[in-house]
């Protein structure tokens, strides 16, 4: 994470070790992707927002992604550096307003 | 002075501020400097600091002086010890948690301003104090200013003082109340602004105000402050300033998970140190 100071660090590294080991695996760059098409379909949304903007995801899941029922996960893949502009388009007309500021955060 | 029978001649200045040249006889107490001062057999360092106070500083040193005004339970030595040469030891007085408020008022007025400002910003300063100098120079204005106990009336005030460092003073103050912080939340300064972003008292209108403020600062701080609302926390999450974004990981805030969750979206994965987490996890 860039622009971090010490302290930030720290409770940066607090805040992943809070999380699950699926939601880690999610957000892993590293994980396979056999795992990372199991854990597309995770019950828990934030398991599939760090798969939706996982780098190392596929991109075939992305469109189940962008009609998710959480917004978080559609969020998630606004930021994945592998989404199409067709997807951004999408996401930039979505109904829930954190997902339009999101693209329209890539602007800036 | 004779060394076989072990006498020695002691010089020290009485409570009168007269020196004084005795003969002293009691080996025990005369040790190895001529101008020892322990006289009294038996007494403690702190016994013997409140007997004859200048006989002490006249004959310690500085560091330890500054050991008994750091940790010293007692006001009596404290007081004595507020009247020491060397001002680092007056501050070191003003910081000590026993020093009574009267001791504390002396040393607001020290002529030293690291020992003043250390004083001047002393919760334990007492209420007529803010009421006889609050309207003295800048410095001592925007000390008093900052200061917890000062009166809701006196931080009003600085808030629309004309010096930019009364009115900073008022916006870190963390007594001030949530319609100062409004007044100042609009103040011409980022520096003011930013804290007002910071502080704990500003209501979630003002932060969410600040929040759009066109200094980078000024929102981080509003990131960083526990008492943003959600609201405003999510929509800082996607700040086009990375630092902004980041001042989320210094909000204590327990219900910010998903604005965190965002923010940990658009940095670079730690490949690593996510890797090591999982392992820990799984052993």
């Amino acid at each position: 994470m860039e622009e971090m100071d010490e302290k930030q660090e720290l409770a940066y590294r607090e805040y992943l070790e809070s999380l699950t080991v699926e939601e880690l695996e999610a957000l892993n760059p590293e994980t396979s992707e056999s795992r990372l098409r199991e854990l597309a379909v995770h019950e828990n949304y934030k398991v599939r927002a760090n798969v939706a903007n996982n780098a190392s995801t596929p991109t075939d899941l992305f469109n189940n992604f962008a009609y998710d029922g959480h917004h978080l996960v559609r969020v998630g893949l606004v930021f994945n550096p592998n989404v199409s502009t067709d997807i951004l388009e999408t996401l930039g007309k979505d109904n829930i307003e954190i997902v339009r500021q999101a693209v329209l955060s890539l602007d800036s | 002075m004779s060394k076989n029978n072990k006498q020695q001649i002691i010089q020290y200045v009485n409570k009168k501020g007269v020196l004084v040249t005795e003969l002293c006889h009691d080996p025990l107490t005369c040790k190895k400097h001529s101008k020892r001062i322990r006289v009294n057999t038996g007494l403690s360092l702190s016994q013997l600091i409140a007997q004859n106070p200048l006989l002490f500083l006249e004959e310690e040193t500085v560091e330890q002086a500054l050991n008994v005004a750091r940790f010293s339970d007692s006001r009596k030595e404290l007081a004595v010890y507020a009247n020491h040469n060397d001002p680092e030891v007056r501050a070191a007085v003003a910081q000590n948690m026993t020093t009574s408020p009267k001791i504390i008022s002396q040393l607001a007025l020290d002529e030293d301003d690291i020992v003043s400002s250390v004083a001047l910003k002393d919760y334990r300063l007492p209420k007529k104090f803010f009421r006889k100098y609050g309207d003295a120079s800048i410095y001592v204005r925007s000390l008093l200013a900052y200061n917890p106990s000062a009166p809701a009336k006196l931080i009003e005030a600085a808030s629309r003082a004309q010096e930019f460092e009364i009115r900073k003073a008022a916006a870190g103050n963390y007594k001030a109340s949530s319609n100062v912080l409004e007044t100042l939340s609009l103040d011409s300064s980022e520096i003011v602004r930013s804290l007002v972003a910071s502080n704990v008292n500003s209501n979630s209108a003002t932060l969410d105000l600040l929040s759009k403020d066109p200094y980078p600062n000024v929102r981080k701080s509003v990131m960083s402050n526990h008492m943003a609302s959600e609201v405003t926390i999510m929509s800082l999450s996607l700040d086009g300033n990375a630092s902004v974004r980041n001042g989320i990981w210094s909000n204590g805030s327990p219900d910010i998970d998903n604005a965190k969750a965002i923010v940990s979206m658009q940095g670079g994965k730690i490949a690593k140190t996510i890797q090591d987490i999982l392992d820990s996890k799984r052993n």
